[in-house]
Order: C-alpha cells, then structure tokens, then sequence
C-alpha cells in the first residue's frame, strides 16, 4: 500500500504539470515538482495550507473549479484561469480537476492539475503585437518611472514625443500606449526615414484616382487607417520642412486633404512620434520645426541607452531566452556565468534589439541546454576582447615595432643571432625568448 | 489615516485583483474603530484601485498583489504592507494598536525634548514592525 503510493507520487513528480490534492477542508496534502516551480511556492511551505493562499488562482475567491468538482462530481477540463506566482507575476494556466475517493467510494478530496500557459500566450503577443507595460522588461528607475506613469498617460491622449538611440524601446513603449488608451482604431506606424518626400505624402494622407498618373483609384492614407486609433511617426526627426508644415496643420486643425482632392477630411488619431536624435538640436540648428516641436513634446519619454542600464541585461536575456524557446521550439534553459560576464562587459551601441539579435544568434549555434559565449557572433566576441584589455592596442603597437627591429636587423646581419643581440644591446638567450614571444621566425 | 484590507472569508485575501470585500478602517480611532465592510465583486484591477484612491486610503494591508497592481498603488501614494495572511481582524488589530502605540510616543517624544528623541524614536520604531 505504501509502496503504491510512493510509486504514484514518484510519477507525478515526474510530469511537467503540476499536481496538487486537497482534504475537505482545503488543505493541500500533495504537491508536485512542476507546482513547485510554476506556483514559485516550496513543497514544504504548500503542503498543509489552504490551496487558495497558496495557488492564488483568479476563481479561487468566487468559483473554485475544484469545489465545483467536489459539489458535483464532474471533472473540469482545460479550464483558462490565472495565477499569482510568489513573485507577484500573473501566470496565465490551464487547471483540470477530478474527485478523490477512498476504496468504499466516498470522497475524500480532490486533485488538480494545471499547465502553465506563459509560453503560448507569449507566442500569441508575438503574432498580435498586443503589448503592454507588462511586456517591457526593466529594473530601471528611469524606466520604472515611465512605466509607473504610462497608464496615465495613454489615457489622456496626449501626443507622445519618444527619444531613445536606436533599438532602445521607442516602437514597443508607442505599442504598450496605444494598447493601454482604449482607442478602438488601429495602431499604424510609418517610418519617416524610409520613404522620399512625396511617397510619404501620399502614403500619409492617401490620394484620390487621378491625382497623378498612376493614381488609378482611390487610396486611403495612413491617417485614414489609423481613425479612432494611433498614428506611430519614427524617426520624425527625418521629415522635411515642407511636409513639416503639413503636418502642424494636421495636428494643429485636425484636418487634412489627400492628394489631388479638393474635400478636407477631418480626422481623430493620437499621435507618437519617435526619433533617435535630439528634437531640441534640430530645432536649434533650424532644421526642425520649432511649433512642430511643441506640438509633438506635449509629453515626452526619455529612453536610456542600454549601456545606463545593464542591470537589465540579465532580465532581458532571461526574456528573449524565453522568446525563442518559445518561437523556435527549443528548450534552451540558460547562459553560461562567462557568456553573460561578456554581455554586461559590452557597450551595446544598438542597444536591445542588438542584444536580442546576439541572443538569436546564439540560439542558432547553441545545441545545449545553455548558451556560452562560443556561441556568440564573431564580432561581438572580437568587440568584446577589445574592449576587456585597454592596454592590448598599445602594448600590440610596441610589439609590432619592436618586431619590426629585430627583423630589420637580422636582415641587416643575415640572420646572425649573436651580431643582432649584441647590436640591439640585449643577450642572446633574451633575443630568443622576444622572438620567440613576438612570433618571429627567421631562416 | 484610513487604512484598508481586502478580506475572503474574514481572511486576508490571497490575492488583491480578485478580492471581493474589503475592510475600511480609520486608523485615528484607535482599535475601536468601526469596520466598515466594501463589496467590490467583480470590480477590475484598475476600478479598485481608482476606488481606493477615491476613499482616500493610506494604507493598504494585504495578500498577494501583482508588481503592477502595486506599482500602480504606490504612484497614487498608498503604502502597501503586502503578503499577508491569516485572520484578517487580528492582523487589523495588530496594526491598529501599533499604530495608536507609534502615536502615543511620538507625541511624547515631543513633550521630552529633542535629547530623548532618538532613543525613543528609535525603540518605538523597531517594536512598530507588526508583519
Ligand atoms: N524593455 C524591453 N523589454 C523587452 N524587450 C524590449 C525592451 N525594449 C526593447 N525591446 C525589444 O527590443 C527590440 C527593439 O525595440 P524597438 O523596435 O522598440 O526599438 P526602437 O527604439 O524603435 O529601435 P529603432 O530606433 O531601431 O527603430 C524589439 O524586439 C523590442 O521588443
Ligand atoms: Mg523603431
């Protein structure tokens, strides 16, 4: 008897769901290895508490699926609910639930298991780009006050003017404000540094059949597109000063005409606009808009480069660790003490998306449970190396004309180590070991 | 100074978002204060904590919160104690005599004289950590 029951939680120990049983009086009697590690909660601790302190799940205050189960005797399949881990993260799960029995029939609790569902709903974000400020990573006081503030801000539909170097967050904190703000139109982003003045034109306020020779029909601009919704200008900082103007106009009257038509549509977007360079020089230096200027920085966020917060690193490696497991079917579990030692080492000039590309990378090379830093990019590892040893560079150039000397100089006596020595005011035994250290090989 | 604690059967609530009562209490009153009861079924995250601001509560004494619930909290400038459990009275009452006791000292503290504030103020400090 007791054997049997060894035998079971040895298996159930085993699985990847994880298992909890109750008493009558919800008291956790069992507890799996996988609960352990979804719910974040020790055996120890869970084992005689009440399943609802220690499960946390969404329903456990109103409609308990086990107590249905109890109540009934039916079993519940699959059930989406979530829980509160120990860390105070939401985990999205799936719980199923069943009635214990003794050997007569009668009930003497229930069991639940339960799957976690955290990579398939990160999968889903990734096809719906439905992020919010749960989705940015950072511990960051500068980003932790901007996070504090986002609801806010999203809600009072402001225009947002977003600055950051390249690859900090700009896209993802305008998607995390778009998704906060309720609007119930699209989210449309156009890049300003990609297109050349007059497509953009077209492209942003759209044009009506004739307007030019290829104008066969109609064409909704993206201010069309974006109604009830946001409009996401990157790179603002890229766009002339004529379509500078027509721009003001819009966010000025709220109106605008599509080429070649002669009717003024009025429209209702919010706008984000991004840029990796300072607004505030581009006014100064007269290539930006002053009244453009203010009319974009009604409110402003400020990204920091990566390299001001490498505390984040870890938590960002630990998140595309879990991006592209998720994304690539892997099951890739962690990096190596020496490969993130490399990371926090590193400079980042393109910032986030550069450290996610570098983790992508690694994932390709990387046939293990854990990522090591023979798996990284070869330029990042010679980036690295350089920056690691300051002195290399220097010291390399001493070498360098110091080698060059000593061959010049068995050159000049036809490869007569002692004559070279004695010219260069050295013994013979220190010539060999400086050639020998130098890399010289000499007939 | 008003203090509220989300309850599920006359417990701490294990969890904030999905708390269906909740406490309130004016800590000013000492430990016979009365204890007002809220019904907040089916209120959303973000409805609560607008609620709470509206009640103008200072203290929230809780269970399990999420990181955004109480990032949330704390920019509107409500201390969250949080992680709680157990009887939701006696942890109430706890921090209400604390309270009153914390109070009572600082009050003294100033009739003494600066000399004597630190080593008041400190003793009473350490013997305030109630969870
Ligand atoms: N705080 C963060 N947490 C998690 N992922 C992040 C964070 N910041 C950026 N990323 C990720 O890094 C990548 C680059 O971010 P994004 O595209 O928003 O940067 P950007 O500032 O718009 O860059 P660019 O100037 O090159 O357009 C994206 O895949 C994004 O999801
Ligand atoms: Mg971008």
């Amino acid at each position: 008897m007791a054997k049997d029951q060894n035998n079971s939680e040895y298996i159930l120990n085993a699985i990847a769901d994880g298992v909890f049983t109750v008493d009558p009086e919800w008291n956790i009697t069992f507890f799996n290895n996988s609960a352990e590690i979804i719910t974040g909660t020790k055996k120890t601790e869970a084992i005689g508490r009440k399943c609802f302190e220690v499960f946390r799940a969404n329903i456990c205050q109103s409609t308990c699926a086990l107590r249905e189960t109890i109540k009934s005797g039916k079993k519940i399949i699959d059930l989406p609910v979530n829980i509160l881990n120990n860390k105070g993260q939401i985990i999205p799960i799936s719980v199923s639930t069943s009635v214990l029995r003794d050997k007569g029939g009668n009930i003497i609790g229930g069991a639940e298991t339960f799957r976690d569902l955290s990579i398939i709903e990160l999968l889903k974000k990734e096809l719906t780009s439905k992020y919010t400020y749960a989705d940015i990573i950072s511990k960051n006081h500068l980003i932790q006050d901007i996070i504090q503030i986002l609801p806010d801000i999203a809600k009072s539909g402001s225009t947002v003017l977003i600055e950051g170097p390249s690859g900090s967050g700009k896209e993802l904190f305008a998607k995390a404000i778009h998704n906060l703000s309720n609007r119930k139109g699209a989210l449309i982003a156009m890049n300003c540094g990609a297109l050349p003045d007059t497509l953009l034109e077209s492209e942003l306020f759209g044009y009506v059949k004739g307007a030019f020779s290829d104008a066969k029909q109609d064409k909704p601009g993206r201010f069309k597109l974006a109604e009830k919704g946001t409009i996401f200008f990157d790179e603002i900082g890229d766009i002339s000063q004529a379509l500078q103007l027509k721009l003001l106009r819009v966010l000025q009257e709220k109106e605008y005409e599509a080429l070649g038509s002669t009717t003024t549509s009025k429209t209702d977007v919010r706008v984000i606009a991004a840029t990796n360079k300072n607004l505030s020089d581009l006014v100064a230096k007269g290539d930006f808009r002053e009244d453009l200027f203010y009319r974009l920085n009604v409110v402003k966020l400020e990204l920091p480069p990566l390299s001001r917060r490498k505390e984040d690193i870890p938590f960002l490696v630990e998140h595309f660790i879990l991006k592209f497991n998720a994304l690539k079917g892997r099951n890739i579990r962690n990096i190596s003490g020496h490969a993130m030692d490399m990371l926090m080492e590193y400079d980042f000039p393109g910032n986030i998306r550069e450290l996610e590309n570098i983790i992508e990378y690694a994932f390709i090379l990387c046939f293990e449970k854990q990522i090591m830093s023979q798996h990284f990019p070869k330029e990042f590892l010679n980036n690295v190396k350089l920056k690691n040893t300051d002195e290399i560079p220097i010291n390399s150039i001493i070498h360098q004309s110091e080698a060059k000397t000593i061959l010049e100089i068995l050159q000049k006596y036809n490869g007569n180590r002692v004559k070279t020595a004695s010219h260069l005011g050295i013994d013979k035994t220190t010539l060999w070991r400086k050639m020998k250290k130098l890399g010289i090989t000499f007939p | 100074m008003k203090i509220a604690v989300p309850i599920f059967n006359n417990q701490v609530s294990p969890r904030f978002d999905s708390a269906r009562e909740l406490i309130i209490v004016d800590a000013e009153d000492g430990n016979s204060a009365e204890r007002k009861r809220i019904i907040t079924i089916d209120l959303p995250c973000s409805e609560k904590i607008q609620m709470l601001v509206e009640l103008k509560i200072n203290t929230l004494l809780c269970g399990g919160i999420d990181k955004m619930c109480e990032q949330s909290l704390k920019h509107y400038g409500i201390q969250v104690k949080s992680w709680l459990s157990g009887d939701a009275e006696t942890i109430l009452t706890n921090y209400l005599l604390n309270y009153e006791k914390f109070n009572k000292t600082k009050l003294k503290r100033y009739r003494m004289g600066s000399n004597d504030y630190k080593t008041i103020g400190n003793k009473s400090i350490t013997s305030f950590k109630i969870i």
